[in-house]
């Protein structure tokens, strides 16, 4: 077989002789690649900043205790354990071996802290209290020694200690802060007891300064630096001392065997906690805590405690849910770019019919016909899509594709699907056949065909629906494309519904003395039969008056968080594109139709038409299908509102179930643009065509 | 009918383009019409025919000379002017039948009608009237692509009449139609110039519709050469506009130089 070679100088030349409505399709693809090539991307980094605000604002830490083991000798008596910081830092290495990588490297290193229970200081009658804390982390925290020095063992390494023993003694350190306020310095007793009154022997070896007061470790325990005022809010001021390596063992003794608690903290690093790794973590953290040991356990076996499962989950629930919004909103700009791409084709082809009809004719096979439309179209749309994605890539941190497949491969196979169609209909005999029954058989085809195309749209629409309410909004590209398909179902349904309108005006009017209305209705009623100009119109009102209507919803909602700012953001750059989208289908209907028109408007200005009341006779004839829309479209959309709004998890972004608030300024600003854009395009059209003398006109094929 | 002309045609010049590639399309072409004849105005493709139509009826402007029609200065009319012209007084049958598509028969008989906001009941008695008159009382529901092309040009004729013009302009009525259709309507519109009084300028290249015309103008090369026995040396003919002793005659319009039409319409030779 022979390859079909294309005829560039005929490709370059159709191109130049169709460059607007090319240049249309090009510029729609170019504003809908940037905008469903960005949204992802926006998207997820919004869900990053989502992740990081609620870990910061709830708090994400993870704390994990676990019992230390027992101390008890020989004969009724207790021992000292000299290696007990060491005994921390294996606990502190175990936990973090547990985390496993994953979340490991979400979180801070860790810190390890061995806390006393709170005691009272029994020198005076303002209530204070006391606490004893041993605080590591790898290498710190730093402290430097102002006066006195490092805690020290207050006996031998090794002391056993009975049962029932005074109290032991034990050194600890105090921040300047706290030396200060509680004047005490270097080698003094602090008068201490616990709730049940016994009595404490704590000295204070020396006075620290932290190398770095901010350091995460002293987070933990802010009353080692300084007093903390009023904190349980009865009016009591904490304090703490400081425990070292070596003084650790005699706090042991100094209070009963299970009474420090000894606890490794981690702590989310929101740089490194992103909205990818948040499944992971969350599952993570969900089976810590699930294999925790009971608190009672004295086996040495780890105790999780953390918010951060209940957090990543409810911030997760939020992420979903926008996306998921998103995704409708994406959908509803994909469906109708699509039909303004198709509309766009059909214009072209609609031009180009007895070009292709003759090239067939002249007996050019449908294979070439259709490559080097394919050509043209391919390279448009690629270039458009290339322009596009670069533009995402300007403003979005990243290119998603996941999106754009629908748009460019209508923009790219409408045209020679559509070209390659008519040309084959050349070599057919398209006269309408003179055998009644043949006629009747064609006719019923094409009603078949129509019927069929309205019923999958129907099934497919309701089928969305009912996914949408049995899976919720997350459930996949189905439920999400509910809007979309809906509106599909409702413009189609207006377009059955616009014929029998416009012909039942025609017939009253008819009757009237009014010459422009008939002449403009007997015009509408013979187009009033295309369906997709009006799709095009009625879904791009319908879905911008949803979007509107969301945005409306999202931007009441008290709680907005940056999520619920994107999202407004979407609904309000649908809300604009969608009737822009409109309105260039608009702008191609009218176009497509021009032609058969301004024809009609000449032989009328040849029977005496004023050229004034041409463009009435035209504005007669491309109202009907605008008003269907201007006022079809708002009601359609709150139709949708209702069947959907129910089940798209508006809550999650906005704190409560927002109020369905329909932005009637916006809906009838859109209706009203919808109207005045017929006040313009008439006089365009009018306008392009006044140079010429209706001799000219006529002598051009216009009779 | 009075008798009188209803159509004046003085001096009318219409170039297409300029400079080297400039067509003149019509040079100097002055006649009349009597009221209440059928004109044919007979030449080659290409002679100027259309072109002359066009002007005369106010679809096109001439670059010089005038053109009356029942008393009214038709070049000198603005946009509005000339629709209530077409509206009033001249209609006009093309090649191509220029139906509108997507109204019926009788609504495309009726349509001028409506313009000129006759009463309806009167409107549909004249449509019946006409659609009877051009035999296609049993079409008139249909549409125009419903029809053939000798019946679409008897609705196109009989739109024509409906508002009672003066004048009947028809541009190769039976261009698209075959011999004997085409004669069949050639003896339609004979026919009701008759019975409705117009007056009719038809155009045709076909010289067996010639039988049918009171008068026939032949154009040749934008210029007319109205009877073949017009003579070279300048010789007078019995053009009804001049006069055979060579003075200017009384029609306004008419050169002052007291140069004859003959000459005049010759100037390209000369
Ligand atoms: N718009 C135009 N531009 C240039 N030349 C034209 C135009 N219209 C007509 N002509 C030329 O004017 C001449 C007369 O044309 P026309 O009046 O259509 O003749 P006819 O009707 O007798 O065939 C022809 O040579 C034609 O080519
Ligand atoms: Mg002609």
């Amino acid at each position: 077989m022979r390859i079909p070679a294309p005829h560039w100088p005929s490709v370059a030349g159709r191109a130049r002789a169709d460059a607007g409505p090319l240049l249309l399709a090009a510029v729609v693809v170019v504003a809908i690649t940037l905008l469903a090539g960005a949204m992802p991307p926006l998207l997820s980094a919004t869900a990053d900043a989502a992740v990081r605000d609620a870990v910061r604002s709830s708090g994400g830490d993870l704390q994990v205790h676990s019992r230390m083991e027992g101390d008890d000798g020989p004969n009724g008596s207790r021992v000292r354990h000299p290696r007990l910081a060491e005994d921390v830092d294996d606990f502190r290495a175990r936990a973090t071996d547990e985390l496993g990588p994953g979340l490991r490297a979400a979180l801070h290193p860790p810190v390890a802290t061995v806390i006393s229970p709170t005691l009272k200081i029994t020198d005076g009658s303002v209530l204070r209290t006391f606490q004893l804390a041993y605080v590591a982390r790898d290498g710190g925290p730093d402290v430097t020694w102002i006066a006195g020095g490092p805690p020290r063992p207050t006996d031998s390494e090794t002391a056993a200690v009975p049962y029932g023993a005074p109290p032991w003694p034990v050194q600890v350190g105090l921040s300047e802060a706290d030396a200060a306020a509680l004047r005490l310095r270097p080698g003094d007793r602090l008068p201490l007891a616990d709730d049940q009154g016994n009595v404490k022997k704590v000295q204070i070896s020396g006075v620290f300064r932290p190398r770095d007061s901010a350091d995460p470790a002293w987070r933990l325990l802010p009353s080692l630096l300084s007093p903390v005022a009023g904190a349980d809010g009865a009016g009591s001021t904490r304090f703490a001392g400081l425990l070292s390596r070596d003084s650790l063992p005699d706090a042991r003794l100094a209070f009963g065997q299970d009474e420090l608690r000894r606890t490794v903290w981690f702590t989310p690093d929101p740089a490194r906690l992103t909205w990818a790794v948040v499944p992971s973590v969350a599952a993570k953290v969900v089976g810590l805590k699930a294999a925790s040991g009971s608190s009672g356990a004295r086996d040495g076996s780890l105790k999780w405690e953390t918010r951060l499962d209940g957090v990543l989950r409810n911030v997760s629930a939020q992420v979903h849910a926008a996306s998921a919004q998103a995704s409708v909103l994406l959908i509803t700009l994909l469906a109708v770019a699509i039909l303004v791409l198709l509309l766009a084709a059909d214009l072209l082809v609609h031009r180009r019919a007895p070009a292709l009809t003759a090239a067939r004719q002249r007996g050019m096979s449908l294979p070439v016909i259709g490559g080097e439309l394919l050509l043209e179209s391919a390279v448009s749309a690629l270039l458009a899509t290339a322009a596009g994605l670069g533009l995402a890539r300007a403003v979005a941190p990243g290119v998603s594709w996941e999106w754009i497949a629908p748009v460019v491969v209508t923009a790219v196979a409408a045209g020679p699907a559509f070209g390659t169609l008519t040309a084959a209909r050349a070599t057919r005999d398209r006269r309408v056949p003179a055998n009644r029954s043949a006629r009747r058989w064609m006719r019923n085809t094409g009603r078949l065909r129509r019927a069929a195309l309205e019923t999958g749209v129907l099934v497919a629409a309701s089928g969305s629906v009912i996914a949408l309410y049995q899976r919720g909004i997350g459930g996949g590209v189905l439920p999400a494309s509910a809007p979309a398909l809906c509106a599909l179902a409702g413009g189609l349904l207006l377009a059955r519904a616009l014929p029998l309108g416009t012909r039942f005006a025609l017939k009253r009017l008819l009757r009237s003395r009014r010459p422009l209305a008939v002449f403009g209705a007997a015009r509408a009623a013979a187009t009033s039969a295309r369906v997709l100009p009006l799709l095009v119109l009625v879904t791009s009102v319908a879905l911008a008056s949803y979007a509107l209507t969301l945005g409306a919803a999202v931007g009441h909602g008290t709680a907005a968080g940056p999520l619920a700012a994107g999202l407004l953001r979407l609904a309000w750059v649908s809300a604009v594109t969608l009737p822009v989208l409109g309105l260039l289908g608009l702008a191609l209907g009218a176009a497509a139709g021009a032609p058969e028109r301004w024809q009609t408007l000449t032989r009328l200005r040849t029977l005496g038409l004023r050229p004034r009341e041409a463009r009435w006779v035209a504005a007669g004839e491309l109202l009907p299908p605008v008003v269907v829309a201007a006022v079809g479209g708002p009601l359609l959309g709150a139709v949708l509102v209702r069947l959907t709004f129910g089940s798209l998890d508006l809550r999650l972004l906005t704190g409560a179930d927002p109020a369905l608030a329909s932005p009637w300024w916006g809906l009838g600003l859109v209706a009203v643009v919808f109207l005045a854009a017929v006040a313009v395009v008439v006089p365009v059209e009018s306008a392009l065509r006044r140079r010429r003398r209706l001799s000219e006109v006529l002598r051009a094929g216009g009779s | 009918m009075n008798g009188g002309p209803l159509v004046g045609v003085r001096g009318v010049h219409r170039r297409y383009g300029s400079g080297a590639t400039a067509v003149h399309a019509l040079r100097d072409v002055t006649f009349e019409l009597a009221a209440g004849t059928m004109t044919a105005l007979v030449g080659r493709s290409g002679s100027g025919k259309t072109t002359l139509l066009n002007i005369i009826g106010g679809l096109d402007r001439p670059d010089s000379g005038t053109v009356h029609v029942d008393g009214t200065d038709v070049t000198a009319l603005d946009e509005d002017g000339l629709s209530l012209l077409r509206r009033e007084k001249v209609s006009y049958v093309f090649q191509t039948f220029g139906l509108i598509p997507v109204l019926s028969a009788a609504e495309n008989v009726g349509a001028p009608l409506r313009l000129a906001r006759v009463p309806p009941v009167e409107r549909e008695r004249r449509v019946a009237l006409l659609l009877d008159l051009v035999g296609l009382a049993a079409h008139a529901e249909q549409r125009p692509g419903e029809l053939s092309g000798g019946q679409q040009q008897r609705v196109a004729i009989a739109r024509a009449l409906a508002a009672s013009p003066r004048l009947l302009i028809a541009d190769e009525p039976t261009g698209q139609l075959d011999a004997e259709t085409g004669l069949s309507v050639m003896a339609l519109l004979r026919g009701v110039v008759e019975s409705e009084g117009v007056t009719a300028l038809v155009s045709t290249h076909d010289p067996t519709m010639l039988a049918l015309a009171d008068r026939v103008i032949r154009i040749n090369d934008g210029q007319l050469d109205e009877h073949p026995g017009i003579r070279s040396d300048g010789r007078l003919d019995e053009h009804p506009g001049t006069r055979s002793d060579g003075r200017l005659d009384e029609h306004p319009g008419m050169r002052s130089d007291g140069k004859l039409d003959g000459r005049a319409n010759g100037r390209g030779d000369s």
